[in-house]
Order: structure tokens, then C-alpha cells, then sequence
């Protein structure tokens, strides 16, 4: 072989540079994720603001829509005069996440999501739910399995509540086009139904969507960094909002060791733009520690003007309960998901079931 | 090589794929596409880098796994290796830039030939082994310029990619008992310009 080894000799192979390396392994993990993006699967959903996630099927449902109720324009006002430590729940919250057991083969989560929207032709509005119940294998391999239930529309109020009775307590609402709301077998035939749903269930063998970090495929989640320096680093858009954005969606939605979660909430209590809004009440009527920002992105249901979103915490057990779009014009609840449970554990309830 | 390795460590069993298996899965799952990056963009750049040069290997090494990324559905596990596969696909870019090899081998030749010069005389001991080697590489530059294409093809995947016959076959998709022919006709001419003597060795060619 000494004919080879000549030409070895003669044709030396040059360093390959970390650098090179890296930049190499961005251009193609931009390929990956466009492919994501063009079979127009789940993970698209997030690819739009550099960040795929977890809890695809919440994500696609997450919302809530125009109330004419003044619910909320007292808490408001706290956005804007909240003491300058206001944020310090979230370091509260961060210490509490972190010591929040994290393993298991299972990640799953329960999350409500409701939307709000008034009824056709009337002044009252409806809020409806569904509730989506997420397992997630923490093997890539592994099948994810969805509950989907659809709770219902009602009045969102009692003074709704008023008004819907006036007008014959009906149980189903027709609308002229597609109807508002979530998105229901009924949604395209303009209805709108009063009555809870059977539960669906169903798994789904799909690409690793927790994986797509702003556009940085992660083949583990232990591949995150767990300081929010290191988070920033890999969630940081050009544009703040888009961090915090980024930064809410991973303290939501994604399957992360707690060290990560607790980084997410120093990382949020760092970003400008988050103002604290004091002790309010999540779209569930739960207790909890409130920021509220300008979102990067548009509520699913159209709303002609702007909003403020707002993530409700509950700093003692460092869990994120809701985050809700409220119109920043009179604070009224548009759109939100809430956390029911999330949790590590061996057992997945559904698997099996299907 | 060692990247090669590297990845089917301990901690992570799914590292532990075959490469056949990672591409496979990596068709449902696209990101896992990029284990096969970390597991040969040392090689494949080596390769490049090898054949062209570090520019051209800085610039060309992700497009070869850009390529293998659009095309892992077409790869056929009973038609070999991916490690094969990939060298295919960097041998189909190389052909794009042959006045670039052509060039560096040009510069090969005229760098040994420049380096026989009486300037470099100044310690005869050295020198010696240093011109022998010097004008055996100016003579399997200009060799290996001198080839065509398609059988400098072969040779490099032999030689640098270390390929067996049947995966050189399958990367230039040709018979196989060109492969044969072609590599023993070739390696013939390398061995006479090299003079029979291996000069870098200091040692007969068997």
C-alpha cells in the first residue's frame, strides 16, 4: 500500500475548524428545520417565531377571543405602576421549579384552552373550552399521545349568563360563516355548541417537535442550557418580544429538566419589556403572581387591537398556571391556555388505549 | 475517523444506531439527520480538503450533507454504506471543481519541484531524503493530474476514503469490475513514478 500512503503524504488533509464545523451543522439544521416547516407539520407552528415545542396540539388550540366584559381593566392598571422588584416572584419561582422532580420516561401535561368570543348577533359572550392532555415520550423514538375534550361553550359571565337566558338559553350558536373559537368538527358549519364532548384520543409517531429551538434542533432535551444566559443565548431573537416570547413558550409548553425551567424564569425576570402586574386570578379563578408583555405574535383569533399577554405564575410551586391575551384597550380576556398538571413519570394513562 | 466513534456514546443508547438505521429514522424524523453530520463532517472535510483544499473543504463539506439531507429517502441501505454513500456525493461536488484540483495539483508538483532547488542544500545529511521525497511527490502530482477524471475518482476513494472496490462501484456508480481494472492500471503508473522505490519510506515498494 505504499503507493497510498504516498499519496497521502502528498495530499494532506487540512484542520477542520470548530468554527467551520459549526457553521456547517447551522446551515443544515436551517435545512431541517425548513423541512419541518414545508410538510406544514405541527412543529410549523412555532418554526414562524423560531421555536418549536411541545404541546402542539395545546398550541394549535391555545386561545381565547374578545370579551365585552370588563373583567379585567383593575389588574391592568397594576402593569404599568408595579414596583420595580414586582418581578422578584419570578426568582421565587425559579428557585421553587428547580428543585421540582424531573425524571421519568413521561412527560405529561393537562392544559385547558379556552376562547372567548361573543355570541352571533348578541352583546353576551361565550367562553369556550377544550382540554388536551399531552404525553411525551422522553425516548425521540417513542409515539406522543394526545386526550382531546371539548368542554363546552357558556356564557363567559354572569352577566353573560343574564343576558344568554333573555335570549332563550340556547345550546347551540350559528354563525353566518366559519364559526369563532376553537377549532371543532362544527367550526367550518358556523357552530358553535353549548355541550361538553366525548374524548378523543390518538398518538402520533411525528417528528421530535420539542427539539426545534429557534431553529437549533436539540436531539435531547438535556441538550439545553440550564443557566438563562445560556438560554438567551439559544432562545435570543433580534427582537426582545420574540425572546420573551421564546422564553414563555419554553416555561409553558416543553418537556425540560427543571434546572432549564427555573433558567427560563430568571431569563424572563431579566428581559425588558415584562412588566410585573402584581397578585391576580388565571382564567381558572387560581391564585397566582402575574408579568404581562407585549407579545411578538398575533392571537389566533383575529382582534383588531392590540394586546398585552399575560403569564400567570405560581411562584411557591414554581408552575406557570395561564398565559392569557388580553386587549390592552380594557384588559378583557381574549384568548389563554391554562396549566392544569404537568408532570414526570413512568406511567402514560393513554398508551395503549389506542 | 474518531467523530465516527464519538457519537454512540454511552450516554445517549440512540447514539448507538447504525448509520443505515439513523438515516432511516431520520426520514420520519429529520433532526436526527444530524447525528450523521457530527458522526462524518471530519471525514468527509478531510476528504474535500484532501482533494481540493481547505477553502474548498470549508466551503463544500455542508454541502455534501445538505445534499445527503434532500436525498436520504433515496438512499437504499441494501446498496451499501452511508459512510459510501457520502463519499459519493462529496466525489460528484470534487467533479464540479476539477480545475480546482487540477490547479492544486499543478502547485503540488511545481511546490516539490521548487523545493529541489540548491537552496535548500544547506544541510546534505537532510536534503538527501528530502529531494528523493520531493521529486517523487513532484512525479505523483503530476500522475495523478495526468489521470483522467474517472480514474482519479477511483483511486482517491481507495486510497483517501478507504473504500473497498464494490463501495467505490457504488459511489461513481460503475461495474465493479471497472473498479478493478482501473485501480490496478492506475496504482501500475503510481508505482513507476514513485520509481519503484518508495523514497518517503526509505523502503522497497512491494
Amino acid at each position: 500500500m505504499d503507493d497510498y500512503r504516498a499519496l497521502r503524504e502528498l495530499l494532506p488533509a487540512p484542520p477542520l475548524s470548530p468554527e467551520v464545523e459549526r457553521a456547517g451543522r447551522e446551515l443544515l439544521n436551517a435545512a431541517i428545520a425548513g423541512e419541518g416547516v414545508r410538510r406544514g407539520r405541527r412543529a410549523a407552528w412555532w418554526s414562524a417565531l423560531g421555536l418549536g415545542l411541545a404541546g402542539a396540539a395545546a398550541a394549535a388550540a391555545l386561545v381565547i377571543v374578545p370579551s365585552a366584559v370588563p373583567v379585567a381593566p383593575p389588574q391592568q392598571q397594576h402593569s404599568v405602576h408595579a414596583a420595580p422588584d414586582g418581578k422578584r416572584f419570578l426568582l421565587v419561582a425559579a428557585t421553587s421549579a428547580a428543585s421540582v422532580p424531573d425524571s421519568g420516561t413521561w412527560w405529561g401535561s393537562t392544559l385547558v384552552d379556552g376562547r372567548q368570543f361573543r355570541a352571533p348577533g348578541q352583546g353576551y359572550v361565550l367562553r369556550q373550552t377544550e382540554s388536551v392532555e399531552t404525553w411525551i415520550p422522553a425516548a425521540p423514538e417513542g409515539r406522543t399521545w394526545y386526550r382531546q375534550t371539548y368542554l363546552g361553550a357558556k356564557p363567559a359571565t354572569p352577566q353573560d349568563e343574564a343576558a344568554w337566558r333573555a335570549d332563550g338559553a340556547p345550546a347551540t350558536w350559528t354563525y353566518e360563516r366559519a364559526a369563532p373559537g376553537l377549532i371543532t368538527k362544527d367550526r367550518s358549519r358556523g357552530l358553535v355548541r353549548a355541550a361538553p364532548g366525548k374524548p378523543e384520543t390518538h398518538s402520533t409517531e411525528d417528528w421530535d417537535f420539542r427539539v426545534v429551538l429557534a431553529g437549533k434542533p436539540l436531539t435531547k432535551m438535556n441538550d439545553l442550557p440550564d443557566t438563562p444566559e445560556g438560554l438567551r443565548t439559544l432562545l435570543g431573537a433580534p427582537d426582545d418580544r420574540a425572546t420573551v416570547d421564546n422564553a414563555a413558550r419554553l416555561l409553558f409548553f416543553a418537556p425540560v429538566s427543571s434546572e432549564t425551567r427555573a433558567a427560563a424564569y430568571r431569563l424572563l425576570a431579566s428581559l425588558p419589556g415584562v412588566d410585573a402586574v402584581g397578585p391576580v386570578t388565571d382564567a381558572l379563578g387560581r391564585p397566582g403572581q402575574a408579568v404581562e408583555y407585549r407579545s411578538a405574535e398575533y392571537p389566533v383569533t383575529p382582534y383588531p387591537g392590540e394586546t398585552r399577554t399575560r403569564l400567570v405564575i405560581d411562584p411557591a410551586r414554581g408552575t406557570p398556571l395561564s398565559i392569557e391575551t388580553r386587549s390592552l384597550a380594557d384588559g378583557l380576556l381574549l384568548e389563554f391556555t391554562a396549566i392544569q398538571d404537568t408532570r414526570w413519570t413512568n406511567e402514560n394513562p393513554l398508551e395503549g388505549t389506542k | 475517523m474518531t467523530v465516527n466513534v464519538a457519537s454512540a456514546g454511552t450516554s445517549d443508547p440512540a447514539g448507538a444506531l447504525s448509520d443505515a438505521a439513523l438515516l432511516e429514522l431520520s426520514c420520519r424524523r429529520p433532526e436526527r439527520f444530524g447525528e450523521i453530520y457530527d458522526r462524518y463532517i471530519g471525514e468527509i472535510h478531510a476528504y474535500l480538503g484532501r482533494r481540493l483544499d481547505r477553502q474548498a473543504a470549508d466551503d463544500l463539506a455542508a454541502e455534501v450533507f445538505l445534499t445527503a439531507f434532500r436525498k436520504r429517502e433515496t438512499f437504499d441501505a441494501r446498496r451499501g454504506e452511508v459512510r459510501a454513500w457520502l463519499y459519493g456525493i462529496a466525489t460528484n461536488l470534487i467533479a464540479l471543481h476539477r480545475r480546482a484540483e487540477t490547479r492544486r495539483l499543478a502547485a503540488l508538483q511545481r511546490s516539490a519541484k521548487a523545493q529541489q532547488g540548491p537552496e535548500h542544500g544547506h544541510e546534505d545529511h537532510v536534503v538527501t531524503r528530502v529531494d528523493a521525497a520531493s521529486a517523487a511527490q513532484g512525479r505523483l502530482a503530476a500522475e495523478l493530474r495526468a489521470l483522467p477524471d474517472g480514474d482519479r475518482d477511483v483511486l482517491l476513494l481507495s486510497a483517501l476514503g478507504e473504500l473497498s472496490h464494490e463501495e467505490v462501484a457504488k459511489a461513481l456508480d460503475i461495474p465493479y469490475g471497472t473498479v478493478g481494472s482501473r485501480l490496478s492500471r492506475v496504482r501500475k503508473k503510481l508505482r513507476a513514478a514513485l520509481g519503484g522505490v518508495n523514497p518517503l519510506n526509505g523502503g522497497t515498494d512491494g
